[in-house]
């Protein structure tokens, strides 16, 4: 009996060529942008926090982002996506750490378990 | 604290309770919920009712445990019918979360030495150190058993309650009525072939909570027997405390669970694996089920997974959403003049077979699933749990890719009931059927739990197989015979004798024929040596063989009044069964003296008519006592008148020519010796052999055999008639062994057929394990024993018709592939002595169970003992002193030419 999955159709590389009759030079998701985007607001948004106001800062933020996202989309897959990256940074930064003297109490509770009526 | 399940005769059922509980948890959700939130590290999972979890969002999950299935040696028929079984089943669950989860229950080493210990009666001395021995190398092996659970997501429980409590109590109920009818269709449906799953115990629930929240650790040994099936915090609490669960740091490959086990400090590196992309090859022609296979792994490992069975429209949709994606990319490239990708294309095409399929496939079978599957694997350190990982990747090479991804500590979680999904990667689309063809039930199972330590499973994977060869007629009330098939130098000494000595010190008597010698030298070893024997028969004592003596009459004792309850009257009874056996013994005297007789004339002879005629009046006239002689025979004969009574006169002198020769002499007794059963009666082990003995070989047409050949075949299986007697000099009850080997011979007369079968009839009556060695199935089957076979053991079988025989007796499909693998069974070693230590047979257990098994031998002097492939080394020309150009005197004689 074939085994079959159906992997290959949900992994089609969604590339933005450019506006119509204007190619880029480069081949980028349609993700990179959106990740971009919202790295150039975040990089924005700091550089007014910090008063860092001009022509130079903006350049140098609009690199650092180009290679911010390069970065990200690296990790960014069909099997990965931008959504799980985010929701594994959360769980990474949530996780429970190792105390630094053996424990001794409960990490793990299930204090949460209510008693069942007749026990 | 110590759980108890309540014993109160008034106690409410388990239905009425449950039922009060999801009453309960609907009206007072609110005020159990700010306990919980101020709770950061609690679980999700807040109540457990009987197979149920509930969780604090009012998710409702029924669990359920798969009994085994049987893979190997089915049919590609019965394979696929199982798989589309399987996926029927899971098929109608559309439209629900199921979680697989996969854990193992161990079997402590002591406790299987224990009850070993405590079934055996009247061991040898040597015992208590071999089950020490016999320990260590069971340890070495994974002695668990697999629990597959399912999880189906009922319902969720609204918490209209919460607000208004008094004033929808009917809509309460109504959700009860319909969360118990859906339990009631989830529990029909996992009932079904293909799934064969009942719902968890509470002991399963207990099993599934302890593995999974000590994730890995090792397991409790003190598990509880009577769990109670309504979870109260304190038992949950028993569970999680001093269990610590960490993450070394951000991105750590792995977590670190600590706990407590048997009041030792335990900690264990695990690391979630998850499966990514798959090329999974055909199921079952090419390959084994992919689930399946992790039970392969030579460490134990934890599964879950967490699998949407969708309704096809929806798969639809989504399928038709990624339709247009890839027609947009061929716009957009076509658009912009670009090269169109070749895969855009594929996709496509592929993209349109699967929408087809959703909406036009097999109804049932046409919908997909959505799952995520991880593997927890764990180790003692960081660079053993490397190489464990390694071996996973190993294990699925290009079919499956796996990936440990960050996320760890959130990943293990999974494994945890209640838990949410901790993220969306690594997903994993495909038709139920693909889903079908994991089955995680799948069990290589074979053996019992009880007996002594055969070797291992070598096929879907390693186990280790034991075997209790009292436990089909003590417990099962089958019969006990085992025949043992298999060409020359498949092993079949080998297995025997392993077992002979095994079960030889659990004090079981046995009595083995050994016609061509090499088992006697067991005899030897230190252990065995004070309590066994071995007798040469062919230096016996003249009329041994004598085959009036050889067939026993029947105990009176043994026929006692209980055996015949049904009978009115059953002291008459119990007589008339003894005569009837009385008659028969002399019936089988009677053929067994004709079968020799004709069997010592020359072939051309034997073969008329009227030798035949002859003979067999001269046997009904002669007395068919235990104290006959085939002298007496030979006398009738020459009584024998008219028309024959020459050619009556001419086969007398023909044997009494063969009388007078040596081998003649074991049949034919000067005197009667009387009862010789002495000489077996107390011993531990009676080897008897005939060394010496030229039987002829197999191919040779009888016209053709020599007359040392002639003379040997009736020898043969007047031994194997003696050898078989010894079942009825013991107690009725007691456990006793028979081991024949070499019986192909033995079945081309009616009376060596007869005594295949009567040591078959008589196993279980008589408490017996008979094992028969044959080269050949067919010979099994022409002894008309099939009946009475109980378990198999089948060695490396070469030639089709040969091939075809052995697997019918194995019960296995001929034509299904497994012909290639009888042949290649034992030659994976090229090391002889690897080859010699280790053998490999197909065995099936009578219970059901069949596997491809690995007979292994570790003791140095055993394995020498059985060793019957020729070694030069061991020859007396190997020494020194045999040599005649190292003698002494040749060397003085060569100095004195210098």
């Amino acid at each position: 009996m074939r085994m079959p999955t159906d992997d290959a159709v949900y992994e089609v590389d969604d590339v933005f060529l450019g506006p119509p009759r204007g190619t880029l030079p480069w081949r980028a998701r349609y993700q990179a942008y959106a990740v971009g985007g919202v790295l150039l607001l975040l990089m924005l948004i700091t550089e007014k926090k910090l008063g860092i106001i001009g022509f130079w800062p903006a350049v140098y933020g609009l690199i650092a982002v180009i290679g911010t996202t390069r970065y990200v989309m690296r990790h960014v897959t069909h099997e990965h996506t931008v959504k799980a990256l985010i929701q594994t940074f959360w769980h990474e930064v949530r996780a429970h750490r190792p105390a630094a003297r053996p424990a001794t109490t409960t990490q793990m509770s299930l204090t949460s378990v209510r008693r069942t009526p007749g026990h | 604290m110590k759980r108890t399940a309540p014993t109160a005769p008034t106690a409410p059922t388990t239905e009425d309770r449950k039922r009060r509980t999801l009453i309960q948890r609907l009206t007072t959700r609110q005020d159990a919920t700010a306990e919980v939130r101020s709770e950061p590290t609690g679980l999700l999972l807040s109540d457990i009712i009987g197979n149920l979890t509930i969780t604090r969002s009012g998710h409702v999950t029924a669990w359920y445990v798969a009994s085994p299935q049987r893979w190997s040696f089915r049919t590609i028929a019965d394979r696929n019918a199982l798989i589309t079984a399987h996926a029927s089943r899971l098929s109608e669950l559309t439209g629900r979360r199921l979680h697989i989860r996969v854990t193992h229950r161990p079997y402590p080493v002591a406790r299987w030495a224990q009850e070993l210990d405590n079934s055996v009666i009247n061991p040898l001395p040597s015992w208590r150190q071999y089950l020490a021995e016999e320990q260590v190398k069971v340890a070495r092996l994974p002695l668990d058993d697999k629990i597959v659970y399912y999880g189906v997501r009922v319902g969720k429980l609204t918490q209209l309650g919460r607000t208004a409590r008094k004033l929808i109590g009917t809509a309460i109920e109504r959700e009860i009525a319909g969360l118990q009818r859906d339990i009631g269709d989830v529990d029909r449906i996992m009932a079904g072939h293909g799934m064969d799953a009942t719902p968890a115990t509470a002991s399963d629930m207990d099993w599934l909570m302890t593995r999974s929240l000590g994730l890995c650790l090792p397991a409790p040994l003190d598990l509880r027997q009577q769990p109670t099936d309504m979870w109260e915090p304190t038992d949950l609490a028993e569970w999680t405390s001093g269990i610590e669960w960490a993450a070394p740091s951000p991105y750590a490959p792995h977590i670190v669970v600590s706990g407590e086990r048997e009041g030792q400090p335990v900690s264990r590196y695990v690391s979630v694996l998850t499966l990514g992309r798959m090329e999974l090859p055909p199921i079952p022609e090419v390959s084994g089920p992919w689930l399946q296979r992790l039970d392969q792994l030579p460490f134990p490992y934890e599964l879950a997974a967490t699998i949407d069975v969708r309704v096809s429209a929806e798969a639809g949709d989504e399928i038709r959403g990624q339709l247009a994606q890839i027609r947009h990319q061929v716009r957009h490239h076509q658009e912009h003049g670009v090269e169109v990708p070749i895969s855009l294309a594929r996709q496509s095409a592929q993209g349109q077979v699967i929408e087809d399929e959703t909406r036009s496939g097999p109804s049932g079978l046409n919908t997909r699933i959505r799952g995520w599957f991880r593997v927890a694997i764990a180790a003692t350190d960081e660079e053993r749990l490397r190489d464990r990982i390694k071996k996973v990747s190993d294990l699925y090479g290009e079919h499956i890719t796996v990936v440990r991804p960050a996320g760890q500590y959130a990943l293990a979680r999974e494994f945890i009931p209640g838990e949410p999904l901790s993220t969306e990667a690594y997903k994993r689309r495909m038709p139920i059927t693909t889903l079908a063809g994991s089955l995680p039930a799948v069990s290589a199972a074979v053996g019992d739990r009880r007996g002594f330590n055969l070797g291992f499973t070598s096929g879907t994977s390693r186990r280790p197989v034991m075997w209790h060869p009292w436990h089909a007629q003590e417990v099962r009330e089958s019969s006990g015979l085992t025949p043992i098939v298999g060409t020359l130098g498949s092993g079949k000494t080998a297995l025997g004798g392993d077992t002979v000595y095994n079960t030889s010190l659990m004090g079981v008597p046995w009595v083995v024929l050994d016609p061509s010698g090499p088992v006697g030298r067991i005899c030897e070893l230190p252990e065995l040596r004070p309590y066994s024997k071995a007798i040469d028969l062919m230096n016996a004592e003249p009329g041994t063989l004598n085959p009036f003596r050889i067939v026993p009459d029947p105990e009176r004792s043994h026929y006692t009044t209980d055996q015949f309850w049904q009978e009115a009257d059953r002291e008459a009874a119990a007589e008339a069964a003894y005569r009837r056996e009385l008659q028969r013994a002399a019936g089988h005297r009677r053929t067994l003296a004709v079968d020799v007789l004709l069997g010592l004339l020359p072939a051309q002879i034997a073969a008329t008519p009227e030798t035949y005629m002859v003979v067999l009046k001269a046997a009904e006239r002669a007395a068919a006592t235990a104290h006959a002689s085939p002298r007496d025979i030979i006398a009738e004969l020459r009584r024998i008148e008219g028309s024959y009574e020459e050619h009556a006169r001419n086969i007398a002198d023909l044997l009494d020519s063969a009388a007078a020769l040596p081998q003649g002499q074991l049949i034919f007794p000067a005197v009667d010796a009387g009862d010789d059963q002495y000489q077996t009666r107390h011993w531990r082990l009676v080897v008897m052999s005939l060394k010496g003995l030229s039987l002829p070989n197999a191919e040779t047409a009888r016209e053709d055999w020599s007359m040392e050949e002639r003379y040997s075949v009736p020898l043969l299986y007047l031994a194997g008639w003696y050898a078989q007697r010894s079942i009825y000099a013991r107690d009725l009850h007691e456990r006793k062994g028979l081991w024949l080997d070499e019986c192909h011979e033995m079945q081309r007369v009616s009376s060596g057929r007869e005594l295949m079968r009567k040591s078959g009839r008589d196993s279980r009556k008589h408490n017996a394990r008979v094992l028969l060695s044959t080269q050949d199935g067919e010979d099994v089957y022409a002894s008309g024993i099939t009946n009475w076979v109980d378990s198999v053991f089948v060695g490396r079988t070469t030639g089709q018709a040969a091939q075809r025989s052995a697997l019918k007796l194995l019960g296995v499909e001929p034509d299904n592939g497994y012909e290639a693998m009888l042949a290649e069974l034992s030659a994976q070693a090229h090391d002889a002595k690897d080859r010699r230590r280790n053998r490999e047979f197909i065995y099936a257990d009578g219970a059901g169970g069949i596997e491809r098994i690995t007979v292994t031998i570790n003791r140095p002097a055993l394995l020498n003992a059985l060793d019957s492939t020729a070694d030069p080394h061991k020859s007396h020309s190997a020494s020194g002193e045999a040599n005649p150009w190292t003698n002494s005197t040749v060397q003085s004689l060569v100095k004195g030419a210098r």
